[in-house]
């Protein structure tokens, strides 16, 4: 019986060894010998895929690519299948060569007798064996010597970032330059006519943003994200493109919010935009992708809305979270030309929906940031805090502005307060007219705010107190602004109410758009940008 | 660079069938507690391995430790998370402070390295699931020629070399990219890192340990630091009776025999090749350093930034007719091919740098080991090889007083 156990495993050693020998040789012949072509390296759908690029509708072309790409995808995964296959068996293969070899194998019992004497050992070919891994260590490296790879000598041409000056004098980003919503230069004395109005093709609650004789605009739905560029003075729609996928699961978001709240930024080179689903994207001025990224999701119990802040060659994206235990919060930095992550910081916050704005303060430019329960500032070329205050709470939606000498910052259905920039002092606190959603403006005396109940209400800058209140009957989400003499409120019916700032409430007049609207209004000289919920309006003031 | 995220398996282009493509799902990080599990493991094991080899002296004892780690590290951990691999994730730290080096992998790096200092290679001998698997499949070892052996070992010298060039650049972690028995541990895997696991395992049965011996980049680091280890592995537990039992016993040639009297040389020709070689050292590593030199930047292609700067350069001066996913992408990005070629260059700085230091190492343990095989020594006992010997404790038995410490008979 042992003996047959014994024949039976030297057998099995020998079968299941000439199994690996031969199957494994196989395998690995086929593996070195061809290079399979995949729908990854198949030089055919990449021919394919170029000539598509020069006949862009051509039917038959891509039901061709269809084709070929279901064909070379089962390819793969019959190949995949049949790997694993061989892999199982190869290990079969291999746990039968070892039971049957524990059987037939034993070490050699030890007989010093039979060795006899021992032997010097042989350094002299030991020596020669290592010589010889020296050569074959040199002969490969002598080898990569005749491949190298070789790159030409050129000089990068470099991008000057955008000045201070030239971003000043547009209207890049939300609320304008520095985030004030105010626009000196502008006269927008009634009456007003619509000059032009077009269709926006994809809904959203961005604002627009103007660089000389461009309005861009971004929209989403649960299937695509769109930036919109339009020429401000004919209206037309010079070109819109999509961000390039795969598209991510759009995020629950309210209506009110919905899926492109954040406003894009721009810099006279190109668009940048942030949308809820965790992509973001730039595109030169004719359209072209510059870059994209997927920054990942953006998780915000009413949806992502908060708007990117460039400054120079960097695009500021400020991403609030959960509670400011969770360390959810942060900011992080894109190279405006290329994305490239240039740094990120943990922001000690709460989830929020305010956007950062860039102000310059003591000769400094600095990021300024609100969200439960500090104001924040930071250096917008490294990240680094530069000082904070507290004072804030709930659910912070309007954005900070530096207004004179104050950082003017609200907690929504709470407080606005006046913050001495550089400091932690509160200069002052008021529960007078305390918006929900719309940022405050000022004109530099004094600074206004509106409530969810529709209640106008003008604060004395330096102390924050109560000048008079003034209740419009109409409820806002659109920040008021101010252009030239005349503050604009743009409620969500629609309707442009014109006041003139000062210490006593007078009103200017109204003009009805026609179209319900939550985006901020854009002056710009004697003409105003606003998005309806289905067009992009231009209105021009008619006096003289 | 964005034309570098390009999936690398594209998603189908059938969008007027309304197929919904999910998003990415990015798999849940390892829980901390598991993390933390692993290293708790490690620790017992080492504690055990070291326990049982040099204790107790237990052959059977680490047999049973090998399986587990086997089970453990190899079957359900997949063999990853591994001390081997480790090495690569420390090199990428020390030189990019960018890459957040996990303290579990920190862990797993210094560990054993820290137990050997102290109590030699027990790592390997049955916590290692790689040295754990090819000692339980040794079944009828044969003895590897003394000069090929000197040879061969070398050659972990030099992977380890390339592995910390090309972990320290950013081209990949070549350990993992090449090991021969993650594929076994994941039945699955890249066909012929799965034919080469299983002819290592298949001549694992004669040949001790193939992968630990000539090819494993940890064992150097291993092996170094046991041969400062203060307990160690010996032979016979009282006196060595110069019985010569044991002096086949090791598979690994991890045994030194006694050499109690001076081998017939001639002293003139052992001085005078003793100083050739001392000369020789620094022509070695000189050597070294040009060979590394000029192999960087080749070895440089491996890095996914120069391999699309060099495919880029070769579209523009219509070496190539045709283009890649990649290099499309790159063009449409809009990102000028000078800055391409920029950080190409930069980046093959950085091999070419990473190339020679690997090249004087190289050069360095090759003349090292040139002027150890020049230099005699006498020993009065047959010991273990402190850089080599992996404490599988094989040899107790074959020692006649270790035997009697045990209260068995011992054979005529």
């Amino acid at each position: 019986m042992k003996n047959f156990l014994d024949q039976i495993a030297r057998a099995g050693v020998l079968a299941s060894g000439l199994f690996i020998l031969l199957f494994g040789g196989l395998l690995t012949f086929t593996a070195v010998r061809g290079k399979v072509s995949t729908l990854v390296n198949s030089k055919q759908v990449v021919r394919l895929h170029n000539e598509l690029r020069t006949r862009p509708k051509d039917e038959e072309l891509k039901q061709h690519i269809r084709q070929l790409d279901l064909q070379l995808r089962r390819e793969t995964f019959d190949r995949l299948n049949l790997s694993h296959q061989t892999t199982r068996a190869l290990i079969g293969g291999l746990v039968v060569f070892l039971l049957c070899a524990h059987r037939t194998f034993r070490p050699n019992t030890p007989n010093p007798l039979a060795w006899g004497a021992r032997q010097p050992e042989k350094y002299q070919l030991a020596r020669y064996g290592v010589a010889g891994i020296f050569a074959l260590v040199a002969f490969g490296a002598l080898l990569a010597f005749l491949t190298p790879v070789r790159l030409p000598e050129r000089e990068v041409v470099t991008e000057l970032p955008v000045s201070d000056e030239e971003f000043r004098l547009q209207w890049p980003s939300f609320r304008g330059p520095n985030g004030t919503g105010h626009a000196a230069d502008a006269n927008l004395t009634l009456p007003w006519r619509v000059v032009w109005k077009t269709p926006v093709p994809t809904p959203g609650m961005s604002s627009p943003i103007i660089w000389s004789n461009t309005v861009f605009l971004t929209g989403a739905t649960d299937k695509e994200d769109r930036i919109f560029k339009f020429d401000a003075t004919t209206g037309a729609l010079t070109w819109s493109v999509t961000l390039p996928g795969p598209k991510p699961p759009a995020p629950k978001v309210t209506d009110d919010t919905g899926l492109a709240a954040p406003t894009p930024v721009t810099d006279g080179r190109r668009v940048y935009a942030v949308f809820p689903d965790g992509l973001a994207a730039a595109y030169d001025f004719n359209g072209k992708l510059a870059w994209s990224k997927n920054l990942g999701p953006l998780e915000n119990s009413y949806g992502y809305a908060t708007s990117p802040a460039l400054y120079r060659d960097r695009l500021l994206i400020q991403i609030d979270a959960g509670d400011p235990a969770d360390g959810q919060s942060r900011l992080l930095a894109l190279e405006a030309r290329t994305g490239r992550q240039l740094w990120e910081v943990k922001r000690p916050v709460a989830g929020s929906w305010t956007s950062p704005v860039i102000v310059e303060w003591n000769g400094q430019a600095q990021l300024l940031t609100c969200s439960a329960p500090f104001v924040i500032a930071y250096n917008p070329l490294d990240g680094t805090e530069l000082w904070r205050a507290p004072g804030l709470e709930s659910d912070c939606a309007p954005s900070p502005i530096l207004a004179g000498n104050i950082v003017v910052a609200v907690a929504p259905n709470t407080a606005v307060i006046g913050v001495q920039p550089g400091t932690t002092n509160i200069l002052w606190h008021t529960t007078d007219g305390v918006p929900d959603a719309s940022s405050p403006v000022s004109d530099g005396q004094r600074c206004y705010v509106i409530d969810p109940s529709g209640t106008l209400t003008c604060l004395q800058l330096a102390t924050g107190k109560a000048l008079w209140t003034h209740d419009m009957n109409d409820t806002f989400y659109a920040s008021p602004t101010i252009a030239g003499r005349t503050l604009i409120l743009l409620s969500r019916k629609g309707v442009a109410y014109l006041v003139e700032p000062g210490d006593s409430y007078r009103e200017l007049g109204k003009f009805e758009l026609g179209e319900k609207c939550n985006a901020s209004p854009v002056p710009r000289n004697r003409r105003l940008f606003v998005r309806g919920h289905q067009n992009l309006f231009c209105i021009e003031s008619q006096a003289k | 660079m964005i034309f570098l995220a390009a999936a690398k398996f594209p998603p189908p282009e059938f969008s007027e069938t309304g197929h919904q493509i999910p998003g990415f799902v990015a798999p849940a990080a390892r829980a901390a507690s598991l993390e933390r599990l692993d290293v708790a493991v490690l620790v017992l094991a080492l504690g055990l391995a070291a326990w049982l080899a040099l204790r107790q002296r237990s052959r059977r004892g680490l047999v049973w430790l090998g399986i587990f780690s086997v089970l453990y590290f190899g079957f359900w951990r997949k063999g990853c998370i591994c001390s081997i691999g480790s090495i690569q994730n420390i090199a990428l730290a020390l030189s990019d402070s960018s890459y957040a080096l996990p303290v579990t992998v920190i862990a797993f790096g210094l560990l054993p390295l820290v137990v050997a200092l102290f109590f030699g290679r027990v790592f390997c001998s049955a916590v290692c699931p790689h040295g754990a698997l090819q000692d339980l499949v040794l079944l009828k070892p044969m003895k590897v020629p003394e000069w090929l052996e000197h040879g061969l070992r070398l050659l972990a010298y030099v992977y380890l070399g390339l592995a910390v060039i090309f972990a320290a650049t950013g081209g990949g972690f070549i350990i993992c990219q090449y090991d021969p028995f993650v594929t076994i541990f994941r039945l699955s895997g890249n066909t012929i890192m799965v034919v080469t696991g299983i002819v290592l395992l298949v001549l694992g049965v004669f040949i001790g340990r193939p992968y630990c011996r000539y090819l494993c980049p940890y064992g150097v680091l291993l092996g170094l630091a046991s041969s400062v280890s203060k307990w160690r592995v010996q032979v016979t537990p009282s006196t060595c009776t110069q019985c010569r039992l044991c002096e086949q016993a090791c598979p690994f040639t991890a045994l030194n025999p006694a050499i109690t009297a001076a081998p017939v040389r001639n002293v003139k020709t052992d001085k005078r090749r003793l100083a050739a070689l001392v000369v020789l050292l620094p022509v070695l590593v000189a050597t070294g350093l040009w060979l590394g030199g000029i192999s960087g930047t080749a070895l440089a292609r491996k890095h996914r930034i120069i391999n699309l700067a060099e495919r880029v350069h070769l579209e523009e001066s219509g070496a190539v007719t045709d283009t890649t996913d990649a290099s499309n992408f790159f063009h449409a990005s809009g990102t000028p091919p000078e800055e391409l070629f920029a950080e190409a260059r930069k980046i093959q700085h950085r091999y070419i740098t990473a190339g020679r230091w690997a090249g004087i190492w190289i050069g360095l343990v090759i003349g090292l080991k040139l002027l150890s095989l020049a230099i005699r020594k006498e020993r009065p006992d047959y010991e273990a090889d402190q850089t080599r010997c992996v404490a599988c404790a094989r040899c107790y038995r074959y020692c006649p007083e270790e035997l009697k410490r045990l209260g068995l008979t011992v054979p005529e």
